[in-house]
């Protein structure tokens, strides 16, 4: 497994990279408006075919690019019902502080768990390639801390249940 | 009924008339009950509640000051699994505080001879019951007890004394060997069952436990897993299983028997809705002698202790995120490019860092 | 009462003392420090790996984790009214619902307080925990103020309204804060930096001046028995002094306490500092040279500085909160002195009309009851076991389905409609 996860990191880092290329762009159909083309969908010209990078059936990335924005969508590993609702909490209780998350996107694209987006005011403000480190390691974290969580609420159990029992005898 | 009767009150420690061949067993359970109520780091439950201990004591104190006027008291407080205590004082004098309980299953604790048991441990304490509740102790500041502490003590853990009554009455027939008497069943909770069966050499309590969040079942999984593989290192605890969706055996057969209407299949169908049942069999190790004592205060908190926990658990968790959402922040501010400004100190002069972390301290309170 | 029939819970937690207990009850069950001792910086950070399990339920709340510091690390949740650390909240308040309360959040609704003008993130952030982590069926957040003013009605001269002044005086500050129709004038608000904790310290110096013989470790403690139990508002300083100089047996009183480590009782006199003490409040030169506006100015000021509509209303209703509004004739002296600034400013109006415009009257009315010490707490109380109550909660369905942005608004409810 761990083997896989280098290479499927690898690719998220490159297409990320490239996809974003982004510019200033104001749009088309509302005159001093500025909207992110990605989530505006109206100019079909403006938008880049998106592309996903799935490790396994469990985990994928989405990457929707456009001119002046992207839009990168992430789908975390959940293998069973308690990292599933691991998972869920944890998105929610990021999207909730999404003001502070500013390139964070308070709904995540359907099917995914959480998404990102970044227009080009953010690439102008911050660094290009440390943006794609954030990326890369919120997906990195993101799966070992759910794991830890897991194990530790496991953990947790049995210690309660051993007490518990201890009692009786 | 009356072998039961005596198998009570040998068991009590509380009991001034107990024959003399189980005193030195009794003073024993004393003990137990004494040290019971230091909890080690809240890990466990505590069985008594703490605002009636904490309030009787403070007014035992004051009562014991020499210009002492008692305050009217006037006070409804809860306490686990819907039980409601109303503390009064009484009369003009309010020298006498009156300790009500209310709870919801009294009737099927009434058949399990409640009354007679609380009447064995409070004796001259319990009064006549207050109208809207189902049981009355009083107290008198005036004249406190030799054995304050303890009786205080024993006041706090009335509720844990009215619940134990089911528990002594199937414990005994465990303890003289009758096997396959009639299941009890406590409705403790809307929605919600303790069902406890006297087998010859063990006695099994079965608990329904409802959730009323759907994440929640599947923390409760997780736990009982955990209460059911924990046998496999501890030889002498008692065996706990548990099912999600089917009742279990015992209790099929004896509900249909019992019932045989369709109240017993509603409550299955609320199974498939978020309920999970586990059962406790009580080995007869468990359920006589000394260890009784013990049995009856835990066996009754397993309920809230299980809640209490998930909900620990869930608190872990917001700790844990509030961490990473915190580091994760921290990461994606090192992206930003923007120039510190020059800071003030307070005289008005200007500073620089030589390595600025303002993007990285920047604290937010999440 | 709610479906499951048990009372609400209503905890206030406060800066210095976190104050919870059942609806429908006159006093809170517990008052405790708000206070949490955990390991957490004992022992290092461990790795998650190696820990075993339940490590983080080491930990005590309130009088047990002040017993208890030497050997834990203790912080305070709550700061100026607000909450800093909510890990350390979520925890606090596990223990206040598990271990002090004794009940199944899940069975009970909850009534929550927050200080005026705090932040709907806060608000958002106590949902959170509230909701998901204590699954509790329905949450309500009062403003402490606007729970003061409720806590009035008990007052025989009191009317039904959430319109009013309200000082609020505790230990570290007091704030002045006028609330109309339920909402808070946020922008009026006044604090005043002179609170209980000033009023023991100038009683304790006065005893000290005087070299009363008490042991120095004891002297803070006897100072705050002082202001407790001797302690009264005077109508006018000069006329008092003369007052304890001619008959200084009718007015000095005896305090008799036990030393701590000799165990000899010794007595202390009680002279001028029974009233000089609350005088603070009234003539703050006599203690404080930084701070000079007494109480009455700066209430005058807030109400002044209101919009102009709702100004009669607030003078009517002045209400006091909290332990150190509880001396003797407080109330009274603060109406006469806030009523001689009205006058004098309508008599001035009047003159420089040329006695052309005739103001009406303008009621004064400051109003104390003995529910003033937990003021905050026993409206909270009271609003929560009423039927009203409960329609105004956030349920945890609702939350399910909106998110914890519902508790961001919680809509006035109680006071006389119309």
């Amino acid at each position: 497994m761990a083997q896989t996860l280098k290479p499927y990191l690898n690719a998220v880092r490159q297409s990320l990279t490239a996809a974003l290329c982004l510019q200033n762009f104001a749009s088309q159909h509302v005159e001093r408006h500025n909207k992110p083309e990605v989530e505006a969908r109206q100019s079909s010209e403006l938008l880049l075919n998106p592309i996903t990078i799935s490790r396994n059936a469990k985990e994928k990335v989405l990457i929707e690019g456009s001119v002046n924005s992207l839009r990168i969508s992430i789908k975390v590993k959940q293998i069973d019902d308690i990292e599933v609702i691991l998972c869920k909490r944890f998105m929610r209780f990021m999207s909730q502080r999404a003001e502070n998350f500013v390139i964070l996107r308070r709904k995540p694209v359907k099917d995914y768990d959480i998404s990102f987006l970044i227009t080009n005011f953010h690439t102008e403000s911050m660094f290009k390639h440390k943006l794609v480190d954030f990326i890369i390691q919120f997906m990195e974290e993101v799966d070992k801390e759910v794991a830890e969580i897991k194990l530790a609420v496991n953990a947790r159990a049995r210690v309660t249940a051993q007490e518990f029992l201890k009692q009786f005898i | 009924m009356s072998t039961g009767e005596t198998q009570h009150s040998a068991a009590f420690p509380l009991d001034k008339a107990f024959s003399g061949c189980c005193g030195a067993r009794c003073v024993l359970t004393v003990v137990t009950l004494l040290t019971i109520h230091r909890v080690e780091k809240m890990i466990l439950l505590e069985y008594h509640n703490k605002i009636i201990e904490d309030l009787l004591k403070d007014r035992f104190k004051e009562a014991k000051e020499a210009d002492a006027k008692f305050d009217a008291i006037d006070m409804t407080i809860a306490d686990f699994d819907a039980v409601v205590f109303h503390i009064t004082t009484v009369g003009e004098t309010r020298n006498l505080i009156n300790i009500s309980i209310s709870i919801k299953c009294w009737k099927e604790l009434e058949a399990q001879g409640v009354s007679d048991l609380l009447k064995k441990i409070y004796g001259p304490l319990k009064v006549a019951t207050e109208s809207g509740y189902n049981a009355t102790l009083q107290i008198n500041l005036t004249a406190p007890p030799a054995d304050l502490d303890k009786v205080i003590h024993d006041i706090a853990l009335l509720k844990r004394h009215a619940f134990a009554a089911p528990f002594y009455k199937v414990f005994a027939d465990v303890e003289a060997k009758k096997g396959g008497g009639p299941l009890v069943e406590i409705n403790y909770r809307d929605d919600e069952a303790i069902y406890i069966k006297p087998e010859s050499d063990r006695a099994i309590v079965i608990f329904s436990i409802g959730f009323k969040d759907v994440d929640d079942i599947i923390f409760a999984k997780v736990f009982l897993q955990e209460y059911a593989d924990a046998r496999k290192t501890m030889s002498n605890a008692p065996s706990v299983t548990y099912s999600q969706k089917e009742p279990p055996l015992e209790l099929k057969g004896v509900k249909n028997l019992k019932t045989g209407d369709s109240q017993g299949y509603v409550s299955f169908g609320e199974l498939e809705r978020g309920k999970a049942l586990t059962d406790a069999v009580l080995f007869a190790p468990h359920v006589s002698g000394t260890k009784k004592e013990k049995t009856i205060d835990n066996i009754q908190t397993f309920r809230n202790y299980l809640h209490y926990h998930i909900k620990c658990s869930k608190a872990f968790i917001h700790t844990r995120m509030r961490n990473r959402v915190r580091t994760f922040l921290q990461i994606l501010n090192r992206a930003r490019n923007e120039v510190a400004g020059e800071k003030k100190t307070i005289t008005g002069r200007t500073f620089k860092r030589a390595d600025d972390p303002q993007t990285e301290s920047m604290d937010y309170n999440i | 009462m709610s479906r499951s029939g048990l009372p609400a819970v209503v905890i206030d937690n406060g800066t210095g003392y976190t104050k919870m207990g059942y609806a429908g009850n006159v006093e809170p069950q517990y008052i405790t420090p708000t206070t949490i001792c955990t390991q957490e910086g004992k022992g290092a950070q461990k790795a998650a790996a190696q820990k075993k399990g339940a490590e983080d339920l080491d930990f005590y709340i309130g009088d047990e984790a002040l017993a208890n510091s030497k050997t834990y690390d203790t912080f305070y949740p709550v700061r100026h009214g607000q909450v800093e650390n909510w890990t350390h909240m979520e925890y606090f308040w596990e223990q206040c619902i598990f271990k002090y309360l004794r009940c199944e959040p899940e069975d009970h609704y909850f009534l929550l307080t927050e200080p005026p003008l705090n932040a709907p993130e806060n608000r958002e952030a106590t949902a959170e925990i509230m909701f998901e982590t204590f699954n509790v069926p329905g949450l309500y957040i009062a403003v402490q103020a606007v729970l003061a003013l409720a806590a009035s009605w008990t007052s025989k001269n009191a009317t039904r309204t959430l319109t009013g002044t309200v000082i609020d005086s505790g230990d570290g500050v007091t704030h002045v804060i006028p609330v109309a129709e339920g909402y808070v004038i946020g922008s009026s608000i006044k604090h005043i930096p002179l609170a209980g904790r000033d009023i023991t310290a100038f009683v304790q110096q006065l005893m000290r001046d005087r070299n009363e013989p008490i042991p120095p470790a004891e002297s803070l403690e006897i100072a705050k028995r002082v202001k407790e139990q001797y302690s009264y508002v005077c109508p006018d300083i000069v006329k008092e002094f003369s007052k304890y100089d001619t008959e200084p047996s009718k007015w000095i009183r005896q305090h008799t306490a036990t030393n701590q480590v000799t165990k000899k009782p010794y007595t202390v006199d009680v002279g001028y500092e029974r009233f000089l003490g609350p005088e603070v409040f009234f003539n703050p030169e006599i203690f404080s040279s930084d701070f000079l506006t007494n109480l009455p100015k700066v209430v005058d000021d807030t109400i002044q500085s209101c919009p102009i509509d709702v100004r009669r209303p607030l003078y009517k209703n002045i209400v006091l909160s909290g332990g150190s509004t509880m001396f003797k004739d407080f109330g009274k002296r603060l109406q006469r002195d806030v009523k001689r600034f009205v006058d004098f400013r309508i008599k001035r109006s009047e003159e420089l009309s040329g006695g052309k415009i005739k103001s009406a009257p303008l009621e004064v009315n400051v109003v104390s009851h003995h529910m003033q010490r937990y003021a905050v707490w026993f409206g909270g109380s009271m609003l929560a076991s009423t039927p009203e109550f409960y329609p105004v909660c956030h349920t945890k369905q609702q939350y399910d389905e909106i998110g914890p942005s519902i508790c961001r608004h919680n809509p006035v409810f109680g006071a006389m409609q119309g």
